[in-house]
């Protein structure tokens, strides 16, 4: 019992310990550090000759077929021509309604004025207001294949356009989309543009602007058609929707440009990318900027962040990057295989996006130096490209150059060591 | 059964001991001054009679006279927690905090009639404290803000092995060794509050390391006891762990203390104690920091046992204490002086297996020439076990 009575106190004891919190006093201001007990912080700049090597550029990885978007262009940049052409999909061969509690179907009837929805992507769009035509297709093409000058380009079959870029029938509709208008346009189509639309022997529709130095990208588009059968009340209309799905492609000319001697080029819808081959283990001054001493390894240092510096370059023939362009870092372990190098992880310390109108891409590089630092078998080549995640559609139609003299710019900080009392 | 108890006792304060070593306790800004903020290594019942070290007649464990436990009638164990609520004001900062820890954790063993080894664990020097300050730098083409703390923690504790024998009908004397261990982390930060700029954090750890000898007598008379102890060293060393940094000596001072009591009535003690340490040895090695100075206090207080609970004495403690701090904080002018009031109360537990002995102190330190002011409240409380 005693026993007892004494391990309750001790653990009394214990518990009232463990609720206790200590705080610990803490003085303020510069004043209150002690001889180098305060973090001192450096920047250095290094040119592109001690870090950087550019093993070659590639591009071709995609084609307009792969992207997510159309893009029409009537001469902007002074050259750069492009079509976007669609072939609609969900016709109804037969309607169903109710009438009078019973359902009846009817393969004769009307198709009603319909309209047809794109969505306008604002931020990769140039030159507002314009209008915006659809013509009927002329002509067969094939999504996968087709080009400015060739409507079908398989194996097998090889077909040129009657027009380039895309032989072009009648005017079924089109729609002015206005300066400060929203994200999407609106085109009204006629019942005899519809009834074009789906038949079954339809080629589709191609898209044109109408004004000269127009660039414009279409994230989506939807046709939203209503059809009257012909045994209904006449009040009776149904309503139904129509995606062109898979049968969506971009012709364009002229083709995606290379990038010219010393400079890189990355993304675009033809995916350039650019072997890199950087040496991130440098030296950096060991000490603060108001003394004079030797270099150190970075490995004696905190790296605060590490970045490469580049700078955009003009891209001709209409081809430049309007919105953001997503940035990554892969590791190449295999460079010497070139244009089909595989692509391993991703090196960047976080996902970048180039904006048009930054005048510096910094790639941070952070991590991987810290990696590098460590480890001295990991390969040091690496390719710069565009993706949102891993390999995938070209996410923009827009290529971007940068100047190859790049910079490292090391942010550190040096150890700090106070004297003991 | 006793086997079984003491090995039950020294489990307990083994996870004690372990709850003290997980913790980083400061109770001072002077923590920050010189090699810290000293501590002291009483139990409950000498913190009751000022923080009394030394001089009771009663034979008691002791970290301070090695010959103070002669006379314990079975092993036994104290183990003392302590919880301090500070008050600081230094220039123009102001704070408020609160600390805990187990400054002092003690066994003996009574070999025999005459005989009794001891062994005991202290905090010594406490050096715990850290400076932040918000600032701004200009990298990466902007002005970034950054937050810069600086972090010491650890302190010096002090493992004391000893001996005490009852030489004469009247005399006990006693020596121990001191073994000085602990460890002292630098920790440096920048954080960058903008940016994206990864922080850096870099550390410094030290090892401290050193011997020490004590020894001490006690004289027990009919009303009157008294006591001297002396305790001296070579040096703590400040064992570097990293490279960039180097190891340094400091001189432990020489520590001379005398006490004693006297019954003053029938249910009453009267005890009194001085203290010298001879720190102006470690002026030269922490010059850079202010510098040290010989270092005196005054203890003393009454204990009555004229409350009784249950049928049993309760002992009531008051008493006072003036100390002389060794260090100065941030090259202030003066050096720091503590005064403290305290009391306490004692109370016998398990027909005399146990006691329990609880204090309170009110203290102020400092003053304008000395940089900062504190003031604090402290609560000690210590649990004493004898194997009988």
């Amino acid at each position: 019992m005693r026993s007892r009575s004494l391990f309750a106190l001790l653990a009394a004891l214990a518990v009232t310990v463990a609720a206790c919190s200590d705080e610990t006093p803490t003085l303020s201001g510069p004043g209150s550090f002690p001889p180098g007990g305060q973090a001192v912080t450096r920047e250095v700049i290094l040119p592109a000759a001690r870090f950087f090597q550019v093993l070659g550029g590639f591009s071709g990885y995609t084609d307009a077929s792969d992207a997510a978007y159309v893009v029409v262009a009537n001469q902007y940049g002074g050259e750069l021509n492009a079509h976007a052409l669609a072939r609609f999909t969900g016709f109804p061969r037969t309607v169903t309604y109710s009438r009078n509690g019973a359902s009846k179907t009817d393969s004769a009837f009307t198709y009603q004025e319909s309209r047809l929805v794109l969505g306008v992507d604002t931020l990769a769009t140039a030159g507002r207001p314009f209008t915006l035509q659809v013509w009927e297709a002329a002509q067969r093409w094939d999504a996968n294949t087709a080009t400015w000058t060739l409507a079908i380009d398989s194996v097998g079959e090889q077909t040129a356009w009657t027009e380039p870029g895309g032989t072009r029938g009648v005017l079924l509709g089109s729609a002015s989309y206005a300066e400060a208008a929203g994200d999407s346009l609106v085109v009204t189509l006629s019942p005899a543009s519809v009834k074009r639309m789906a038949d079954s022997l339809s080629a589709g529709v191609v898209f044109t602007i109408a004004e000269t130095g127009k660039r414009v990208e279409f994230q989506d588009m939807v046709l939203r058609f209503s059809v009257k059968p012909d045994s209904a009340a006449p009040d009776t209309t149904l309503n139904f929707l129509a995606s062109p799905g898979a049968n969506l492609t971009t012709v364009y000319t002229p083709e995606q440009p290379d990038p010219p001697a010393g400079t890189l080029a990355v993304g675009g819808i033809r995916s350039a990318r650019t072997l890199l081959e950087l040496d991130l283990e440098q030296t950096v001054p060991g000490c603060p900027a108001t003394e004079t001493c030797a270099e150190v390894p970075l490995s004696q240092v905190q790296l605060n962040q590490v970045a490469v510096l580049l700078r955009p370059r003009p891209v001709p023939r209409g081809f430049g990057a309007l919105n953001s362009v997503p940035l990554a870092l892969r590791l190449v372990v295999e460079p010497e295989l070139g244009r089909v190098a595989p692509l391993g992880q991703t090196l960047l310390d976080q996902d970048i996006l180039f904006a048009s109108a930054d005048s510096v891409l910094a790639l941070p590089v952070t991590s991987l130096t810290r990696t590098l630092i460590a480890n001295d078998s990991i390969p040091r080549t690496v390719a710069l490209v565009s993706e949102v995640s891993g390999a995938g559609p070209p996410p923009t139609f827009g290529v971007l150059f940068l100047d190859a003299d790049a910079r490292l710019r090391i942010v550190y900080t040096l150890p700090a060591r106070r004297p003991l009392p | 059964m006793t086997i079984a108890r003491n090995l039950g006792t020294a489990a307990a304060a083994a996870v004690l001991s372990l709850l003290s070593a997980g913790q980083a306790p400061a109770q001072s800004l002077l923590s920050a001054s010189g090699l810290g903020a000293p501590l002291e290594p009483v139990d409950a019942r000498a913190r009751g009679l000022g923080g009394l070290p030394l001089g009771l007649p009663d034979p008691t464990m002791s970290l301070v006279n090695p010959a103070a436990a002669v006379g314990l009638p079975a092993a036994g164990l104290t183990v003392t927690f302590q919880a301090d609520q500070l008050s600081s004001v230094a220039g123009d900062q102001d704070q408020d905090f609160t600390t805990a820890r187990f400054p002092v954790i003690q066994a003996a063993f009574p070999l025999g009639t005459r005989l009794v080894a001891t062994l005991g664990y202290a905090s010594v020097l406490d050096q715990n404290w850290a400076v932040e300050h918000a600032d701004s730098i200009f990298v990466t083409g902007q002005q970034i803000s950054v937050t810069d703390r600086f972090r010491s923690s650890g302190g010096v504790a002090r493992l004391r092995g000893g001996v005490g024998y009852h030489l004469l009908p009247r005399l006990d004397v006693g020596a121990a060794v001191d073994v000085y261990s602990g460890a002292l982390r630098d920790t440096v930060y920048r954080v960058f509050t903008e940016g994206g700029i990864t922080p850096s954090v870099t550390g410094t750890t030290y090892e401290w390391q050193g011997l020490g000898f004590s020894a001490g007598a006690r004289w027990r008379g009919s009303a009157l006891s008294l006591s001297a102890a002396v305790s001296a060293g070579g040096a703590l060393t400040a064992a570097a762990q990293d490279s960039g940094v180097v190891s340094k000596d400091y001189s432990l001072p020489v520590q001379l203390d005398v006490g004693g009591s006297a019954r003053i009535s029938q249910r009453a003690l009267f005890a009194l104690s001085a203290r010298w340490q001879g720190w102006s040895a470690a002026d030269e090695d922490v010059s850079a920091s202010g510098g040290a100075r010989d270092a005196m206090q005054v203890a003393g207080g009454i204990e009555s046992e004229s409350l009784r609970f249950l049928g049993r004495p309760v002992p009531v403690r008051v008493g006072g204490r003036f100390t002389q701090l060794p260090f100065r904080f941030e090259g202030a002018a003066d050096f720091v002086d503590e005064r403290a009031a305290t009391a306490g109360i004692g109370m016998v537990l398990g027909g005399g297996a146990a006691s329990l002995d609880l204090s309170g102190e009110r203290g102020w330190r400092g003053g304008d020439s000395a940089g900062l002011d504190e003031s604090f409240w402290r609560v000690s409380l210590s649990l004493s076990l004898l194997g009988r």
